[in-house]
């Protein structure tokens, strides 16, 4: 990497955590206009972004940051008052600022600041104490030597300095990736050297073996460990949004956050954003009343979302609480039964409501959308958070709040998953998909529609042979098969549709680390990556969402 | 011997930047601190050569911790790490007593110019 590269990507890293500080405590401010610490930071932040982009010869960043600062300096003389109109322009600058940052890293030509620009020196010449001629040639003429560019640094001296004081290093989240990866590699190789070694080593190997082993598994964890992130990186931008989306709602809407400590595999942290975003929208614009309702319901006038991060064992539980109106149960049964979904003299449950609400069928049907307010992107949420091996629940009750609770892995890396075996080879089945696992007689097997049937509780599922799957079509594999005449078989669900594969046998439940895979050439599409099992052996993980 | 030299930014860029700077000049960057109450402790640690140091920091500001320095060691050796538009606080450090000041975006002969002329 180039030294200029470096300066670029450090850049960027510390100016993101800026420009979330930014827009966390521009929201802070709104709320307590009085509070200087909010005001402080906000100016630290711009400014260490200005100085950054100076010294990269960012030219757009720099300008718009130095027009943000001159603004917050007044401010923090006291001079003016902070109202709406203000956080909005500085959040839209902000937003700008963020733009600018993103495209000039990313090589493009950054967006035209002149619009905001001019807008911030308007609001400054609005006061008269400012100096008219000295506020607009200020805003005009770039900060920076125009040509001046980030200083050009050789090759770094050649005596190594001593280890600086920081204690902390950023890392490209691909490099952990691919030291995952490679431990993966080092396991198998580990598994044949163990197989090799009980067949023929001395205790003395088997021992160094097993010890290696041991010193494997807790560098992995280190591994895991180091990937993990606050929620608060993407919690912290919340506020912002919950905001904009009430003023355009024009309601009122609080939104308490607790639990942003709480520590995320990055990739998973950064999976769950778009589906909180979609639940925090909803919450404000189906689930929150308007004013003027919530006070004749005998409600405070502003609604309140409650956003908070636990861990539970080995799971965090993200909950998405709002105190409005909850979910017609009975509009949203209605349609269902009109869909044929639900029958008619049945009561959905929370979680039936929300099976209902996020099959795609529904979400489509505009009218339903609004009569019930939550069809939109129910959908998407719910495949997201389970492609990541978690798991949505829903609670609701009518007049007083919904509530959702997205259950996760601590980590995308390592996820519960059942063992089966097919033609003597071990698959998994992330665990968050698998239903129950049960017996039946061939004899059960029913054929309609060009396929094969079977019966799940009360249930017909469509049945995928693994073996036959798995094998290429030369049909059964030489595994072991159990019983003669009985079906092993995995009621499965994905996105709302349910359904049954066959294996020879269940083998274990355990927690996989999942290693990314490239499918050999030609390979059935039906593997979303590959785990070793404690034994050094290899096992596919099944895509579900690829097997019906 | 190489001259000592503590680095105090709440940047961790600026940081890295300067000290790229220092040490391609043959300088040794012996602490990094990231505000005015670390650089006042570092100082007393580590007792560097010079300090380079940012003004507008969290918890404690570079004038501020200038004062403190000075405090523990009236002959410390301060070069303040100034933005644009700051000339009023750089007057106010160089009262507090800080020897020299350099305007960021640096030109990294200038920072060596400064520092040299410190050390003497």
């Amino acid at each position: 990497m180039s030294q200029q590269d470096k300066y670029a990507q450090l850049f960027a890293a510390e100016a993101r955590e800026h420009l979330a500080e930014m827009s966390r405590a521009l929201i802070a401010l709104e709320e307590a206009p009085e509070d200087r610490e909010s005001l402080d930071s906000i100016f630290r932040s711009v400014h260490t972004i200005k100085g950054m982009a100076g010294a990269m010869g960012y030219d757009v960043a720099t300008r718009l940051a130095h027009n943000i600062e001159s603004v917050l300096d007044e401010l923090r003389g006291e001079r003016r008052d902070i109202n709406p109109d203000l956080i909005d322009l500085l959040l839209e600058s902000t937003d700008l600022l963020d733009n600018a940052v993103e495209a000039t890293v990313a090589g493009q030509t950054p967006p035209d600041p002149t619009a905001v620009v001019e807008r911030l020196v308007l609001w400054r010449l609005a006061d008269e104490s400012t100096d008219p001629e000295a506020a607009v040639s200020e805003a005009a003429a770039p900060v920076a030597p125009k040509d001046s560019p980030a200083p050009q640094l050789a090759a770094p001296a050649e005596t190594p300095p001593r280890r600086p004081a920081s204690s902390r290093v950023r890392v490209d989240i691909r490099r952990l990736d691919a030291l995952m990866n490679l431990l993966g590699e080092l396991t198998i190789v580990r598994g044949r050297l163990r197989a090799l070694v009980n067949e023929a080593g001395s205790e003395l190997m088997q021992e160094l073996v097993e010890e290696a082993g041991s010193l494997m598994s807790e560098m992995q964890l280190q591994v895991v460990e180091s990937r993990m992130v606050p929620v608060w990186q993407i919690f912290d931008r919340f506020p912002r949004l919950v905001r904009d989306a009430a003023r355009s709602a024009d309601k009122e809407v609080e939104i308490e956050i607790s639990g942003k400590e709480l520590e995320l595999d990055r990739s998973m942290l950064d999976a769950i954003n778009d589906p909180l975003v979609h639940l925090l929208r909803n919450a404000v614009d189906h689930g929150i009343e308007s004013p003027d309702a919530r006070e004749k319901a005998g409600k405070p006038r502003a609604g309140v979302i409650e956003l908070s991060a636990r861990r539970e064992r080995s799971r965090v539980v993200i909950v998405v609480h709002d105190d409005g109106k909850g979910i017609d149960r009975q509009r949203v049964a209605k349609e269902a039964r009109k869909r044929g979904w639900l029958p008619e003299d049945v009561q959905p449950s929370d979680q039936e409501l929300l099976r209902i609400m996020a099959r795609p069928g529904f979400s489509t049907a505009n009218k339903v959308t609004n009569l019930s307010g939550r069809g939109v992107g129910l959908n998407v949420v719910e495949d997201t958070i389970r492609g990541v091996g978690g798991s949505v629940e829903l609670r609701s009750e009518e007049g007083v709040g919904t509530t959702f609770l997205l259950e996760l892995p601590l980590t995308l890396v390592i996820m519960p998953a059942l063992i089966v075996e097919v033609a003597g080879e071990s698959y998994a089945l992330p665990a968050t998909f698998t239903r129950e696992s049960f017996e039946t007689d061939e004899g059960n097997v029913k054929q309609a529609h060009g396929r094969e049937w079977v019966t799940w509780r009360d249930r017909r599922l469509p049945l995928t042979r693994l073996q036959t799957l798995l094998s290429n079509g030369d049909g059964n594999g030489a595994g072991n098969r159990g019983k003669p005449g009985v079906l092993s078989l995995v009621a499965l669900e994905f996105g709302g549709r349910q359904l049954a594969v066959s294996v020879d046998r269940f083998v274990a439940e355990e927690e996989i680390v999942v290693k990314s895979f490239d499918p050999p050439r030609g390979a059935v599409p039906v593997f979303s990556g590959a785990t070793v099992r404690p034994d050094g052996r290899p096992a596919l993980v099944l895509d579900i969402g690829n097997l019906s | 011997m190489s001259r000592t030299v503590l680095v105090v930014d709440d940047a961790i860029f600026m940081r890295t930047m300067i000290g790229d700077i220092l040490r391609q000049a043959g300088f040794e960057v012996v602490g990094e601190a990231s505000s005015g109450v670390e650089a006042v402790q570092k100082y007393k640690e580590l007792k560097p050569d010079l300090v380079t140091m940012d003004i507008v920091m969290p918890d404690m500001g570079g004038i501020d911790a200038v004062r403190e320095i000075i405090k523990e060691d009236p002959e410390a050796k301060i070069l303040m790490c100034s933005a644009m538009g700051q000339q009023g606080l750089v007057v106010e450090a160089i009262q507090a007593g800080a020897r020299d000041f350099v305007v960021k975006p640096f030109q990294p002969s200038r920072v060596i110019e400064a520092v040299q002329r410190l050390l003497g």
